[in-house]
C-alpha cells in the first residue's frame, strides 16, 4: 500500500518532466503528445536562434559570476559566524538568511526601484535595470543564504583541533584558513557553488522586474510561453533539465544533497 | 629547551573559575603531569600554555620570556592532541613538514629534518601514506614527529593515549617517556588516569576544581597525599577514622579498625580523631591467632595476579585488602575469620585541612 | 580575543552587500508605501492611500483568494508528503538516498520548466484532454453541457491548476522537514507500540503524527509563506482566471508604475508572513512541551 501510494507520488513528480523530454524531440510545428514524428529540429532551432542564444548566454554569464561570488562572500560569512562569538550573533545569522523567506516578488520590486534610482540619479548614472551586472548583484543576494547554510554545515563537521594544530605549528590565522580550513570544507564550497549556480540560472521573478530587453533564459521561456506553446519551450526546458540533473549528480557525489535538506529545516 | 613558569595564573569563564591562582614551575627537561578529574582545570591550563585560552590574570613564561600575549603560532610549542589532529588531506610527510613549510625552511633542509624526525619515531617508509591508512599508534607517532621536528621549547601532551587500546597504550607510554628523556624536552602531560601519571612523570601536579592540591613525585603523592581527595584519586585506599590513644616523643599510638598501632607523629597533627590512609596492599590477612585485630572476610574477588578482599573488622569498619596470589600467602575464603596485620609504617595520617601540603 | 575580531570582519562583505541590496530596498519600499499616487506621479509623505486600497472589497477578496489557495497548497503538500517521509524512514540507506535525490532534484529544476511541463499535461490540447477526446469522454460531457464546446476538461486556468502546479513545486519543502522529524523518533518506540498490539492507524495517530508535529509545522509554515509570495505559477497555471496578491503587485509596478499602492500591498504581504512565522513559533513551542 505504502509503496503504491509512493509510486503514484513519484509519477506525479516525474511524469510531467518525462513528457517534456519526449515532447522536445517532436518534428511537428506544434505541441502534441505523443509527437507524430521525431527529430531534433527544435533543438537546432533554439541553438541557432538569436533570441534563445542571447538569453542562454545571459543566464550562463550571470550564473557563472554569481556562483563564485556567492560562494566567497557566503563562505566568509559562514566562517565569520562559526568562529566568532558576540552578542546578537543569532540575530545576524537570521538577517543573513532572511532573503530565503522574504517573498522574492517583494525583493524583486524593491531592487527594481533601487535600479531605477541608479539609472536616473544625476552624477553617477549606472544603468542598473536591464543590465547583467545588476542581475548578478540581485542573484548574489538571493543565493548567499544558501551558501552560508551549506558551508556552515561543512564547518560544523570540521574538527577544530586541526586548525589549532596548524596554528601551534606556526601557521597564521589566514594561512590556517588557506591550508587547512578551505581544503577540508571543499565539499561544502562546491555545494554552495553549485546551489548558487542553479538558483541563479533558474531565477525568474527578480530578474523579471529588472529585465526589459536583456532577457535571461527563464524569462525568455516565460514570454514565449505567454505568446504561444511552441515546441522550442520543450527543447530548451530539456536542455535546462539536463544541466540541472548533471549538477545535481555532482552534488550527490559530494554528499551535499543532505545539506540541502538542512537548508530547508 | 627551557623551563616553563606559571605566575599567579587564573582563568574565569564569566563567574566560573576554571583555574585559580596557578603557580607552577616546570624545570628544564622535566616531565610534569597535570592530573585530575574532568573539569579540574588541567586542560584549561594546557590551553593557556598553547595560547588558545587567554589567562584572565597572571603571566606565563618560557625561560625568561613572557609569552602571555604571544600568538599561538609564535610560541614554539609542540602540542599532541588527544585525537592527534593529523591533517587528513595531507600525507605523513606533508603533515610532519607542515611546520617547516610555515617557517619557510628550505626544501633540502625540510627533507633532512623529515628523515630525522621519522627515524626518531620509527616511521621511515611511511612518508607517502595518508593518515587514515595508519594505525592508532602510528598516527600518534606522526603527531609526535610533527611537533618535534620544529624543536619546540616545550612539549604539551593532551591525553594522547586515550584513543589507544590497553596493550598499545602501555607500549607507547614507555616509548614516549624514553624519547622525552633522550631529547631532554620540557613536557607537560595532561591526563585523568593516575596509572599513566605515576608511570611516566618526574612530578605530578594534582588539580581539583581549578586549584592545585599537591605537587610532588609519584611516590610522594601516593604515599603522603595532601588530602582525602588525592588519597582517593591516587589508587585504591582505605580511609579510616582513628583515635589517638597515647603519645610519647616522636611517636603516637592510635586505634584504627580494632588494631592498636604505634606510628610516627606527623608535624601537623591537630585532631584527637584524625583520618588515616592505609593502602589495601599494606594490610595482610593472617590466620586468626594471637591478640591482633580480628575481622571477617565478607567478599573475595579473584583478579589473577592478585586477590581483592573486603573484610569487616570487629568495630564494624569495612576495609579493602589486596594480596598477591602466591602460595606462601594465607588465602582465606568468604566468611572466614582473619587477623589484620597492618604495617605501621604504611599508616598515613591525613591532614585535616584542605590546605595544600608540600612534603 | 584577536581571532574573534578577525572572524567578525569576515562578516563584513555580506553585511555591506545586504545593506545595499536588501535593507535599503526594503526601507525604500516602506517609505514608498506611505506615498501618494496621483496622475501617474508618486509623491512621498505620510499617506495611507495604499493601505486603504488594500482593504477595498476587490483587493481584500484577492487577498483571501491568495490566502485560501495557499492553504489548499499547504494541505495537499502535507497529505502527499507523509507517505514519502514514512517510506524514506523505512527503507535502507541506499534507497533512502535515491528517494532523497528524487525529492530534491525537481526542486533544483526551474519553476518555469516545471509549470510549462504541466501545461503539456493539463492544457486543452494536453495529454489528458487528448486522451479524454480519444475515448469520447469529452464529447459525452459536452453533450451533457458540463464543459463548453471548444474546451476540454477544466484542468488548468483555474484554482485546481494553480494548486496542482504549486504542490508539484513545493512538495520537497514539506517532505524534508517531516522526514527530519520522523527520523528523530527512536524506532524502538514504534516497535514497542506494535508489540503492544497497536494497529497501523493507531500507530500513526498516537505515535507517528504527534511526534512528527515539529516537522509538520515547519513544513506547513514554509510552504504557506512561499505560496503566498509566488507569482509565476498562478500566472501560468491560472491563465488570467486566478488573481493573487503577487500578481496585483507585479501589475501595479510593471504596468502602472503605481509604487505606493504596490509597496503598501507588499508590506501587507510581509506582515501576513511575519504573523505566520509568529504563529508557527507559538505552535512549535506548544508541541515541544
Amino acid at each position: 500500500m505504502l509503496f503504491i501510494v509512493n509510486a503514484l507520488i513519484f509519477i506525479f513528480i516525474f511524469a510531467p518532466l518525462v513528457i517534456v523530454v519526449i515532447q522536445s524531440f517532436t518534428n511537428e510545428n506544434h505541441m502534441g503528445f505523443p509527437p507524430e514524428s521525431y527529430g531534433v529540429r527544435w533543438y537546432a532551432y533554439v541553438m541557432t536562434d538569436d533570441d534563445w542564444q542571447n538569453s542562454f548566454m545571459n543566464s550562463l554569464i550571470v550564473a557563472s559570476i554569481v556562483a563564485p561570488l556567492s560562494m566567497i562572500i557566503g563562505g566568509m560569512a559562514a566562517l565569520g559566524l562559526d568562529r566568532s562569538d558576540f552578542r546578537g550573533k543569532q540575530a545576524v545569522f537570521s538577517y543573513l538568511i532572511a532573503p530565503m523567506v522574504l517573498p522574492h516578488i517583494v525583493l524583486g520590486m524593491a531592487l527594481f526601484r533601487i535600479g531605477l534610482f541608479l539609472d536616473t540619479s544625476e552624477g553617477f548614472t549606472l544603468n542598473a535595470t536591464d543590465s547583467l551586472w545588476f542581475y548578478v548583484v540581485a542573484h548574489t543576494t538571493i543565493t548567499i543564504p544558501y551558501a552560508i547554510i551549506t558551508i556552515g554545515a561543512s564547518l560544523q563537521t570540521l574538527d577544530r583541533n586541526l586548525e589549532e594544530a596548524a596554528q601551534i605549528l606556526g601557521a597564521s590565522y589566514f594561512k590556517t584558513i588557506f591550508f587547512i580550513t578551505i581544503p577540508l570544507i571543499k565539499s561544502g564550497l562546491i555545494g554552495a557553488f553549485i546551489f548558487s549556480f542553479i538558483i541563479s540560472f533558474d531565477e525568474f521573478i527578480v530578474t523579471y522586474f529588472l529585465a526589459t530587453f536583456n532577457q535571461t533564459l527563464p524569462i525568455q521561456i516565460y514570454s514565449t510561453l505567454m505568446f504561444q506553446l511552441e515546441p522550442s519551450i520543450a527543447s530548451i526546458s530539456t536542455l535546462m533539465l539536463a544541466l540541472t540533473a548533471l549538477l545535481t549528480l555532482v552534488l550527490m557525489s559530494r554528499g551535499q544533497l543532505v545539506s540541502f535538506g538542512k537548508i530547508i529545516k | 629547551m627551557s623551563k616553563l613558569t606559571f605566575e599567579n595564573v587564573s582563568r574565569y569563564y564569566g563567574e566560573t573559575c576554571a583555574v585559580a591562582d596557578l603557580n607552577l614551575t616546570v624545570s628544564d627537561g622535566e616531565f610534569l603531569t597535570l592530573l585530575g578529574p574532568s573539569g579540574c582545570g588541567k586542560t584549561t591550563s594546557l590551553r593557556m600554555v598553547s595560547g588558545f585560552v587567554e589567562p584572565t590574570s597572571g603571566r606565563i613564561f618560557i625561560g625568561d620570556a613572557d609569552i602571555t600575549n604571544v600568538l599561538p603560532e609564535k610560541r614554539s610549542i609542540g602540542l599532541v592532541f588527544q585525537n592527534y589532529a593529523l591533517f587528513p588531506h595531507m600525507t605523513v610527510g606533508e603533515n610532519v613538514t607542515f611546520g617547516l613549510k610555515m617557517a619557510k625552511v628550505g626544501k633540502a633542509e625540510q627533507e633532512t629534518r623529515l628523515k630525522e624526525a621519522l627515524k626518531l619515531v620509527q616511521l621511515e617508509g611511511l612518508v607517502d601514506r595518508m593518515p587514515r591508512e595508519l594505525s592508532g599508534g602510528q598516527q600518534q607517532r606522526v603527531a609526535l614527529a610533527r611537533s618535534l621536528i620544529l624543536r619546540p621549547n616545550v612539549l604539551l601532551l593532551d591525553e594522547p593515549f586515550g584513543a589507544l587500546d590497553k596493550q598499545l597504550r602501555d607500549y607507547m607510554r614507555a616509548e614516549l617517556r624514553a624519547l622525552q628523556i633522550e631529547l631532554g624536552i620540557t613536557t607537560i602531560f595532561v591526563t585523568h588516569d593516575q596509572d599513566e601519571a605515576m608511570s611516566m612523570s618526574d612530578r605530578i601536579c594534582i588539580m581539583n576544581h581549578g586549584h592545585v592540591n599537591q605537587i610532588g613525585t609519584p611516590e610522594e603523592v601516593y604515599r603522603t597525599p595532601a588530602n582525602k581527595f588525592i588519597a582517593e584519586f591516587m589508587g585504591q585506599s582505605n580511609i579510616l577514622p582513628a583515635n589517638i590513644v597515647g603519645s610519647g616523643g616522636k611517636m603516637v599510638t592510635i586505634r584504627v579498625a580494632g588494631a592498636t598501632l604505634e606510628i610516627d607523629a606527623p608535624s601537623y597533627m591537630d585532631s584527637e580523631q584524625p583520618e588515616v590512609l592505609i593502602r589495601p596492599e599494606r594490610i595482610s590477612l593472617q590466620p586468626p591467632k594471637g591478640t591482633g585485630a580480628k575481622a571477617k572476610v565478607i567478599d573475595k574477588q579473584y583478579f589473577g595476579s592478585l586477590i581483592e578482599y573486603a573484610v569487616e573488622s570487629q568495630d564494624g569498619t569495612t576495609l579493602s585488602v589486596t594480596a598477591a596470589t602466591n602460595n606462601s600467602n594465607h588465602e582465606p575464603s568468604e566468611g572466614d575469620m582473619v587477623m589484620l596485620d597492618i604495617d605501621a609504617s604504611a599508616v598515613f595520617v591525613l591532614p585535616q585541612r584542605e590546605a595544600s601540603h608540600r612534603p | 580575543m584577536k581571532a574573534n575580531k578577525r572572524s567578525m570582519t569576515l562578516l563584513l562583505p555580506a553585511l555591506v552587500l545586504y545593506l545595499i541590496t536588501f535593507t535599503a530596498p526594503l526601507v525604500v519600499l516602506l517609505v514608498l508605501s506611505f506615498g501618494r499616487f496621483d496622475k501617474s506621479i508618486t509623491t512621498l509623505g505620510f499617506h495611507l492611500d495604499g493601505y486603504i486600497k488594500f482593504f477595498e472589497p476587490t483587493y481584500l477578496r484577492v487577498f483571501f483568494d491568495t490566502f485560501f489557495i495557499s492553504v489548499y497548497i499547504t494541505f495537499f503538500c502535507l497529505i502527499l508528503s507523509f507517505p514519502v517521509a514514512i517510506l524514506m524512514r523505512r527503507v535502507q540507506p541506499f534507497m533512502k538516498n535515491i528517494i532523497l535525490f528524487c525529492v530534491i532534484s525537481p526542486l533544483l529544476t526551474s519553476i518555469i520548466v516545471r509549470n510549462s511541463a504541466w501545461m503539456l499535461v493539463l492544457g486543452n490540447q494536453g495529454i489528458i484532454n487528448q486522451f479524454a477526446d480519444y475515448i469520447g469522454l469529452n464529447d459525452v460531457l459536452r453533450d451533457m453541457g458540463l464543459i463548453s464546446r471548444f474546451a476540454g476538461l477544466p484542468l488548468m486556468n483555474n484554482v485546481f491548476g494553480v494548486v496542482l502546479g504549486t504542490v508539484h513545486v513545493y512538495l520537497p519543502f514539506m517532505v524534508l522537514p517531516i522526514y527530519a522529524s520522523l527520523s528523530a523518533i527512536n524506532p524502538s518506540i514504534e516497535e514497542s507500540a506494535r508489540n503492544l498490539g497497536a494497529s497501523s492507524m493507531q500507530l500513526f495517530r498516537n505515535i507517528t503524527w504527534p511526534l512528527s508535529l515539529p516537522g509538520v509545522i515547519a513544513g506547513c509554515t514554509l510552504v504557506f509563506i512561499l505560496s503566498m509570495g509566488l507569482y509565476v505559477t498562478p500566472v501560468i497555471m491560472g491563465g488570467n482566471k486566478v488573481v493573487t496578491i503577487p500578481m496585483i503587485i507585479t501589475g501595479l509596478v510593471r504596468d502602472r508604475y503605481n509604487w505606493p499602492t504596490a509597496s503598501a500591498f507588499s508590506v501587507m504581504l510581509l506582515i501576513t508572513i511575519l504573523f505566520t512565522v509568529y504563529v508557527s513559533r507559538l505552535l512549535q513551542r506548544s508541541v515541544k512541551v
